[in-house]
C-alpha cells in the first residue's frame, strides 16, 4: 500500500524519476544495445577477413551476434518498433518460405543487392541475422567459395546488420531520455506509467514469442508437429536460442523490480526454466515428431507458461500496469 | 432489447437539438469511437484541445463514422463485416436509428453525408461476391433506404464526398472476403480508387498495376485537388512498398514512402490518412508500428512521430490531432508532438472531423 501511494505521488510530479525505468534503461537496455552493436561489428569484420561459410571464425562471430540479439529483442518499443529495425535485423518466422526464394533469386540472377544501398532496399528476408545464418549453415546456400557471389552477399549482409545495430544504438541514445523522462511535454510517453507499461509489455510479449513461435511452431497445432519450422535449425541453435532468450527476459524482469524477494524468486524460476529447457536435450527439437520427444518439449512449454504467468502477475502488481491492448485487429 | 427499441421509437419522434446544431452537444470538432476498460463502448465528442464534451454509450464496437453537417447527429459503423450502423443523437446522448444493410450485403465500416446532410452514403459489399455498392439513405426523412449504386470494385472500404460536394471517391480495397474477414483472392486482387457520382456513374478509375496487392483503404482530400489514399500491403510480407498515394484527377498517382528502414516501421499497415490543418501535409498512421509518417504534397517524406498504438488522425490548425489505444490525444505541429489529454478510452481506428 505504501508503495502504491508513493507511485501515485511520483506520477503527480513530472520531474520525479522512476527507478524501475532507470534501472532497465541504464543497467540492461543501453549496455545490451551497445554490446549488440559491438558483436555485429565483429561479425562484419570477420566476413571481410574470410567470408567462406565454413570459416570457424565467421560462424562464431555470427553466433555471437545472435546471442547479442537475444539480449536486445525484448525492447520491442521505440527504435526497434517505429523504425522497423526489428524486421531488418531479425525477420523470423518465415513460415511461407520467402527467405529461400529471395536467396535463390539473389544468388542466381543479377538482381541481388550489389551495394550497401541496394541492401537497405532489399526484402527483409535477405537481411539480418537469419539471412546470414542461411548463407553460413543452410546446405542449399553454403556451398560458395571465396570470390563467388555468395561471398559478396554475406559481406553485404553483415555490413548491413552492423549498420542497423549501430543505428539502433544511436537511436536509443535519443530515445532513452524520452523513456526515462516521461513528464509534461513528452508526447511519446505522457507519464511514467506509460513508459513502465511499454517495458512490461515488451517483456511479456517477448516471452509469449518464445512460447508461441520458438516452441509453438515446431510443436505444431492439432497434433501435427512441424519440426521443419524450428528457428535456427540449420545452425543447430533452436534450443540454445530459447535458453539465451530467457537470459534477456530475466535481465529485464529483475531490473523492473527492486523487491529483493521478488528478484530472488524470479531468478530462481528462470534458472529452473533453463534447466527444464536443457533437459529437452534435442538441439533442434527434431524429436517433436516422436511421442517421447514431444513430451519433453510439452513439459518445458508448460514450465515456461508458469514462469510467464508469474512474471506477468508479480511485475504487473509491482509496476501498477497491465499488458494493455495486444492482438491488434485493424481495418 | 425490446425496451431499447421502444426507447429508440420515442427518441425518433423528438428530434432533439435540431435548431441548436452541434452546439447542443457541446460544440465538439471531432468524434471518435472507443472501447472502455470494462469492455463497453462509447462515442466521444472532442475539442481540438483534447477535451471531451460528450460521451454516448454504444451497444457495440464502433469503427468509423460520419458527423451530420448540421444536426448534432452522427452515424457510427461497426467493423467489417458490419451488420449495423447506428445513428446517434449526440445532444440527447442516445441511439436514434439502427440501420441494417440490405439482405445479402454488409457495411464495410465507412460512410459519408452529402447534399447538405440530406443524404447518407454507406460503403457496402455483397456477401456473395464482394462486389462494392454505395448504399444511399434519406437522412432527411428517418434514414429510409433510397437505393444503391456500384462502386466499380471489390471490397470498398472508405467512401467520401469530395470538396466539390458531388463527386464521391471510393477506396475499393480489392479484397474478396465474402461474409467474413479472411482474404480469399490475394493472388488476383485488383484494388482501385474510383471517382463516381450518384447520378452519372463512373468518372475515373485509378489502379496500381505494379502493386496489385496494395489494398486501397482510406481517403483524405488535400489542397489543389489532391486525393490522398492510404493502403495496406497484403502481398509478400518481406517487402515494404509505398503505402500512400497522392492523386490529381487525370494524372498518374504519386506513390510515397519513407526512406530506408523507416518504411518498415509501418509494418505494411496504415490505419488512417489525413491532411494537416493547413492543407500542406498528408499524414498516415500505423498502429502496429506506433508511428505517424508525414509527407509534403509533392510526395516527399517530412518525418515520423512515434507514439505507441497510434490510431486516429485528423487536421488541426497547423498540423494534426492524433488518438491512440493508450487513451491519448496529441497535437503534431510542424512535426513536433505535444500531449493534449489522456482519457479512459482505448480509441478505435478513426477520428472523425465535424
Amino acid at each position: 500500500m505504501i508503495r502504491a501511494i508513493l507511485a501515485a505521488a511520483c506520477l503527480a510530479t513530472p520531474a520525479c524519476a522512476d527507478e524501475a525505468i532507470d534501472r532497465a534503461v541504464e543497467q540492461v537496455i543501453l549496455p545490451a544495445v551497445a554490446d549488440f552493436a559491438d558483436r555485429t561489428e565483429a561479425l562484419a569484420e570477420a566476413a571481410e577477413a574470410d567470408c567462406t561459410p565454413l570459416s570457424p571464425v565467421l560462424r562464431a562471430a555470427w553466433e555471437g551476434a545472435m546471442e547479442g540479439w537475444l539480449m536486445v529483442q525484448d525492447f520491442r518499443f521505440g527504435p526497434l518498433e517505429a523504425t522497423g529495425l526489428r524486421e531488418a535485423i531479425a525477420y523470423w518466422p518465415d513460415t511461407r518460405g520467402f527467405r529461400p526464394r529471395a536467396l535463390n533469386r539473389a544468388l542466381t540472377t543479377a538482381t541481388g543487392p550489389q551495394s550497401e544501398q541496394d541492401m537497405a532496399g532489399a526484402p527483409i528476408s535477405l537481411r539480418g541475422l537469419y539471412a546470414i545464418e542461411a548463407m553460413l549453415f543452410d546446405p542449399r546456400f553454403n556451398t560458395y567459395g571465396a570470390g563467388e557471389p555468395g561471398c559478396d552477399l554475406v559481406r553485404l549482409m553483415a555490413a548491413d546488420l552492423a549498420g542497423n545495430a549501430a543505428l539502433l544504438e544511436e537511436e536509443w541514445e535519443d530515445f532513452a531520455p524520452l523513456l526515462q523522462g516521461a513528464e509534461a511535454g513528452n508526447a511519446t510517453y505522457f507519464n511514467a506509467a506509460e513508459a513502465r507499461q511499454a517495458l512490461f509489455t515488451g517483456l511479456v510479449v517477448s516471452m509469449q514469442f518464445d512460447m508461441l513461435e520458438r516452441l509453438g511452431l515446431p510443436l505444431g497445432t492439432g497434433g501435427e508437429p512441424r519440426p521443419e519450422l524450428a528457428e535456427s535449425r540449420v545452425s543447430g541453435r533452436t534450443l540454445q536460442n530459447i535458453i539465451d532468450a530467457t537470459r534477456g527476459h530475466e535481465a529485464l524482469a529483475l531490473a523492473l523490480t527492486d523487491d529483493p524477494a521478488t528478484r530472488a524468486e524470479l531468478a530462481a524460476d528462470f534458472d529452473d526454466l533453463r534447466e527444464r529447457l536443457r533437459a529437452i536435450d534435442d538441439p533442434v527439437l527434431a524429436n517433436v515428431s516422436e511421442p517421447a520427444g514431444r513430451f519433453m518439449v510439452d513439459v518445458a512449454a508448460t514450465a515456461y507458461t508458469a514462469v510467464w504467468t508469474k512474471v506477468n502477475r508479480l511485475l504487473s502488481e509491482e509496476l501498477g500496469v497491465t499488458m494493455g491492448v495486444v492482438g491488434f485487429d485493424g481495418d | 432489447m425490446p425496451s431499447r427499441r421502444l426507447f429508440l421509437a420515442t427518441l425518433a419522434a423528438s428530434a432533439s437539438g435540431a435548431s441548436l446544431g452541434w452546439a447542443a452537444a457541446g460544440a465538439p470538432r471531432f468524434l471518435a469511437a472507443a472501447r472502455l476498460e470494462d469492455g463497453t463502448f462509447d462515442l466521444v465528442g472532442l475539442r481540438g484541445t483534447g477535451e471531451a464534451v460528450f460521451r454516448v454509450p454504444l451497444p457495440a464496437r464502433g469503427h468509423a463514422g460520419a458527423g451530420h453537417p448540421v444536426r448534432p447527429e452522427a452515424v457510427v459503423f461497426g467493423r467489417r463485416p458490419g451488420t449495423f450502423a447506428l445513428v446517434v443523437d449526440c445532444a440527447l446522448g442516445a441511439v436514434m436509428h439502427e440501420l441494417a444493410p440490405p439482405e445479402g450485403s454488409v457495411f464495410n465500416g465507412h460512410g459519408s453525408y452529402l447534399d447538405g446532410g440530406r443524404l447518407l452514403i454507406t460503403a457496402e459489399q455483397r456477401t456473395a461476391d464482394s462486389e462494392g455498392r454505395l448504399g444511399i439513405w434519406d437522412a432527411a426523412h428517418g434514414y429510409a433506404r433510397l437505393g444503391e449504386v456500384p462502386t466499380h470494385g471489390l471490397g470498398p472500404h472508405e467512401a467520401r464526398v469530395m470538396p466539390d460536394g458531388v463527386t464521391i471517391a471510393v477506396a475499393n480495397g480489392g479484397v474478396s472476403t465474402e461474409d467474413g474477414r479472411e482474404m480469399l483472392n490475394i493472388a488476383t486482387m485488383e484494388p482501385n480508387l474510383a471517382y463516381l457520382t450518384l447520378t452519372g456513374g463512373l468518372e475515373e478509375i485509378v489502379e496500381l498495376p505494379e502493386l496489385r496487392q496494395n489494398s486501397i483503404r482510406h481517403l483524405a482530400f488535400a489542397a489543389g485537388g489532391v486525393t490522398a489514399f492510404a493502403m495496406q500491403w497484403v502481398g509478400a510480407e518481406d517487402e515494404a512498398p509505398p503505402l500512400l498515394g497522392l492523386h490529381r484527377r487525370g494524372e498518374a498517382p504519386v506513390l510515397c514512402a519513407a526512406p530506408g528502414a523507416e518504411q518498415l516501421g509501418l509494418h505494411n499497415y496504415t490505419g488512417t490518412v489525413s491532411t494537416s490543418g493547413d492543407g500542406r501535409e498528408v499524414g498516415i498512421t500505423s498502429t502496429p508500428g506506433g508511428v505517424l509518417h508525414r509527407f509534403a504534397l509533392d510526395g516527399s517524406f517530412l518525418g515520423a512521430v512515434a507514439r505507441g498504438r497510434l490510431m486516429g488522425l485528423a487536421p488541426l490548425p497547423g498540423g494534426f490531432l492524433t488518438t491512440d489505444e493508450q487513451g491519448g490525444l496529441m497535437a503534431v505541429e510542424g512535426g513536433v508532438a505535444r500531449p493534449l489529454a489522456k482519457h479512459p478510452e482505448f480509441w478505435d481506428n478513426h477520428l472523425i472531423t465535424l
